[in-house]
């Protein structure tokens, strides 16, 4: 009977989406239910009768104490009322139970999950079997729905065995339906988040042989754990709150669902001045329907973007990991949402006065994630050699075109060519054009954003805004910062068209050199960021020496990075050039087989 | 499918009144300035079966993962039906007349081969009402009706490769492309294969084909293509490429004088040569058709020679191939 049904489910999920039906077909089995159902009633048994552990039950002798006592009576016992029962905060008792399981509800979902996908994806890559999906008239987003459903399908079944026990401790310890509600909603759309980015992870970096398997789980562990150790409340790591459903408790009553007294690791602590939450001073902590919209519009719009990403790497794997129009979208919503979070940072100072060497503390988080992600935006954008040999060879033969035909049509009209919209389409957009200039994007969006967050916060805080001074330093070490950037996004793109078999290996050696090796250099040789002689070496660091140096050092120091990058830009330019003329001459010449 | 910065190139013109199954215009392929498929030009039309040879590195299967739309070729045009291949336009309309099996068949072993199957008759869009009988017919035709519950696991190397071969036309392309697809089966197997195909064939299917088991080939191709270096370097009907690349000897033994059938077949000079004479037999090199082997024969008989032995042989495909590639490696 229960088989018949489920072949008819089966078949019936089938005609909607074939692939979601292929994976349960070969994960509901009879062995991995029970498996599955056991577990979770292991695990809800386990974690219901641990609180057992500390009440009083019928026949106890001695005096009882323990953290459940509703009153201590005298000499710290538990009291008892005058049937000689224990009075004990039943509440307090589900909302510990409610605490766990809402911990294993959202690990278990969000880590388990990932690896399930990220190793789905892996193995289907590795016997080539991707391939077939790939070249199946079913399009892409439905298939990949069909593995975001289907393939944690017993992970799902385990964690909706444990629902009714959670709402059951919810609702005893408190907490109102819209709130569970809330969780559940807010855990279903970082789930899809993490599940978007795990299977892009696991398709882009599948020449890691299954690490990448592991390596995302840990990931998502790590962001999972920073989203509940954070207490900062000014800084971009605030970020991870909006990561973790677990956030959401904060607005239930502290108290009552005893988040006071933390007992792993003080895991959670976080709970007790989450009222301090802001974005862009607006106090999200302190406003739980507010904080809902935010952490799911948060969610769903990281979530979307991975999934493109994901839809492009899964339909075209030669591609880059995300087209360089997703980038600046991506960048765009990064650098706003760090900036709301930095924005509230006000200076630190000493008796009133902000310290001499303050060089704009207060964004000092978003420069840093910024730069995290303009660097691996450095290895997510670059073309593989094969694009940008074919966009070079194309755009040999369009000048060849125009230059031969002196740019004039048979009938002698002069060719009027829309040089705005092929130069956005060749730099800007297409896959093969060189991505300097797509680096160099970025770079002006977080710029603006940046520029933008000293404007605002000017007006805002001007009672407690540096000097502008200090501003411009600030501002001077991120421009220093961009140049370092581009010059590595050139070298990037010359390691990329060279011959190296592990070029990717060369590029991380080389970005790991510029940005970080050259500073250790330095610091070993003895070059201090304050010795007043040599300081303008740091100029060539990530950590420019802004400080230490006059007007002409500093104009000095531009006009040099300047050189270094228009050179660079001069000598990409002829490398293409030069490419796609020999490319163009091998692909027409009849006798060329290897040029 | 093509890339669109490739459209620079004057490809040869397609003719649309006689429309073949599946044609291929210029198609090249570069890989890190490595030219590995060079400007092939190809027309296949319903019902023909064509074999596809070369050396490993010829560039075969890449050439084929560009017809399926696998691989994005660096230029040139692939045709389906009159209809250009296009990745951004047409894909999943023209995947639908294709069926691919590549030469590794990867399966699914959680699956069994009815789940197998029926899982790919729904990714291609199959009507529920005409699925089941499809399965059905498809088990019948690659023989594994017996293993319809059976999961992929269990089945052996012949019996997986006649079940990928069933995923590949399960949605009844009209070209069918198989990568290798005997390699490392043994000759009972290639047998049960040769009948699959041949009643593929005799449905109209088109067929390319690549192996390395050139007997198997003379056995069903109807043309032959050799590719070496990334070159279609040969592409003719079986036939022809017999009449022109294929020598030809005939032994002749004589219960009589040697020396008089010597004579007789001096007088056929042109269509024999080389005359190796012992005793009383003799061997020629000969040029032409069956038909003109009958004639020599007739004439030797009405010559009243007391003929003992008539034997007509000639070059299989696979001293084709390899004299053909000796002449290449000279050259």
């Amino acid at each position: 009977m229960f088989s018949n049904l489920l072949t008819f489910g089966l078949s019936t999920v089938g005609s909607y989406n074939p692939q979601l039906m292929r994976e349960l077909q070969g994960k509901l089995r009879w062995r991995n239910l029970l498996f599955t159902s056991l577990l979770s009633f292991a695990v809800q048994g386990f974690l219901l009768l641990r609180p057992l552990t500390d009440l009083p039950f019928r026949g106890f002798s001695r005096d009882f104490q323990g953290p459940y006592c509703l009153e201590l009576a005298k000499g710290e016992a538990c009291a008892r009322d005058s049937f000689g029962q224990y009075l004990v905060d039943w509440p307090l008792v589900w909302a510990d139970v409610f605490r766990s399981l809402s911990y294993v509800l959202v690990w278990a979902l969000v880590v388990v999950g990932v690896y399930l996908l990220a190793a789905d994806l892996n193995k289907e890559a590795r016997r080539s079997t991707l391939n077939f999906l790939r070249m199946s008239p079913l399009s892409g987003s439905r298939l990949l729905f069909g593995k975001l459903v289907g393939v944690p399908i017993l992970l799902y079944l385990g964690l909706a065995l444990m629902l009714p026990t959670h709402v059951l401790a919810g609702l005893s310890s408190g907490c109102s339906w819209l709130r569970l509600v809330g969780f559940y909603g807010l855990l279903g759309a970082i789930a899809f988040c993490f599940y978007s980015a795990a299977m892009w992870f696991s398709l882009l970096a599948n020449g890691l042989y299954g690490l990448q398997t592991w390596l995302i789980s840990a990931v998502s562990g790590g962001l999972l754990l920073l989203s509940i150790v954070d207490e900062h409340y000014d800084f971009a790591t605030d970020w991870f709150h909006l990561l973790n459903p677990i956030s959401l408790m904060a607005y239930v009553d502290v108290q009552s669902l005893g988040w006071q007294t933390p007992k792993l690791f003080d895991l959670g602590r976080h709970i007790l001045s989450f009222d301090q939450f802001g974005w862009f001073f607006l106090w999200l902590g302190g406003h739980g329907i507010g904080f809902w919209c935010f952490a799911m519009a948060n969610a769903g719009l990281l979530g979307w973007w991975f999934w493109q990403a994901l839809l492009r790497k899964f339909q075209s794997p030669t591609l880059t990991s995300l087209s360089k129009v997703q980038s600046y979208g991506l960048t765009l919503h990064l650098a706003v949402l760090m900036m709301g979070f930095e924005f509230q940072r006000l200076p630190k100072r000493e008796s009133g006065v902000i310290s001499a060497g303050y060089t704009g503390d207060d964004f000092f988080g978003y420069l840093i994630t910024m730069g995290l992600w303009i660097v691996l935006l450095l290895f997510l954008l670059i073309p593989a050699k094969q694009s940008v040999l074919d966009w070079a060879r194309y755009h040999y033969r369009l000048r060849g075109r125009s230059s031969q035909r002196g740019g004039r049509l048979s009938d002698g009209r002069r060719v009027r060519h829309d040089w705005r919209r092929w130069w956005n389409a060749s730099y800007l957009k297409h896959e093969g054009g060189p991505y300097p200039l797509a680096i160099g994007v970025n770079l002006a969006i977080m710029t603006s954003v940046l520029l933008i967050g000293f404007a605002v916060k000017f007006w805002v805080v001007r009672s407690y805004d540096p000097a502008v001074s200090v501003r411009l330093y600030a501002f001077g070490c991120w421009l220093f910062g961009v140049a370092l950037y581009l010059l590595c996004a050139f070298l990037l793109q010359f390691i990329a068209l060279s011959n190296f078999h592990h070029w990717r290996w060369l590029a991380i050696g080389t970005v790991g050199t510029v940005l970080f090796g050259w500073p250790i250099v330095l610091l070993t040789l003895g070059v201090g960021h304050y010795n007043q002689s040599w300081s303008f070496i740091w100029m060539t660091t990530m950590f420019p020496a802004i400080e230490t140096l006059n007007g002409f050092e500093m104009l000095t120091s531009f006009v040099f990075h300047m050189s270094v990058l228009v050179g660079l830009h001069w000598g990409l330019k002829r490398r293409i050039q030069f490419l796609g003329q020999s490319e163009w001459k091998a692909l027409m010449s009849p006798s060329a087989l290897v040029s | 499918m093509i890339a669109s910065p490739s459209m620079h190139r004057v490809l040869p013109e397609y003719d649309s009144s006689r429309v073949p199954t599946l044609s291929v215009r210029s198609l090249t392929k570069r890989y890190q300035r490595k030219t590995v498929v060079h400007d092939v030009d190809l027309d296949l039309f319903a019902g023909e079966v064509y074999g596809l040879i070369g050396p490993n590195g010829a560039g075969k299967t890449t050439l084929m993962s560009m017809m399926v739309g696998a691989t994005p070729p660096t230029l040139g045009e692939v045709w389906i039906g009159g209809e250009l291949f296009r990745q951004d336009k047409n894909l999943s309309q023209l995947q639908r007349c294709i069926g691919f099996l590549p030469d590794d068949y990867p399966l699914y072993d959680d699956l069994t081969v009815w789940q197998y199957l029926d899982y790919f008759a729904r990714l291609y869009g199959i009507a529920p009402g005409v699925r089941r009988d499809r399965l059905y017919e498809i088990l019948e035709l690659v023989q594994l009706t017996s293993k319809y519950r059976s999961r992929t696991t269990e089945l052996s190397r012949g019996m997986k490769q006649r079940l990928g071969l069933a995923r590949a036309i399960v949605h009844r392309p009209t070209v069918l492309v198989l990568d290798e697809p005997v390699s490392g089966l043994d000759p009972v197997a290639r047998m049960e294969f040769r009948e699959i195909v041949r009643a593929l064939q005799k449905e109209g299917m088109t067929i390319l084909i690549s192996s390395h088991v050139l007997s198997d080939l003379a056995d069903f191709c109807s043309t032959i293509g050799i590719m070496e270096l990334g070159y279609l370097v040969e592409s003719a009907p079986l036939a022809e490429l017999y009449s022109k690349l294929s020598g030809q000897q005939i032994f002749v033994a004589t219960l009589g004088d040697g020396a008089a059938l010597a004579a007789e077949l001096e007088k056929h000079e042109g269509v024999v040569s080389q005359t190796a004479v012992s005793s009383q037999e003799i061997r020629v090199d000969f040029v032409g058709d069956e038909q003109m082997v009958g004639e020599l024969l007739r004439s030797l008989v009405d010559a009243g020679l007391p003929l003992r032995q008539f034997n007509h042989t000639r070059e299989d495909l696979e001293t084709i191939f390899l004299k053909h590639l000796d002449h290449k490696q000279v050259s």
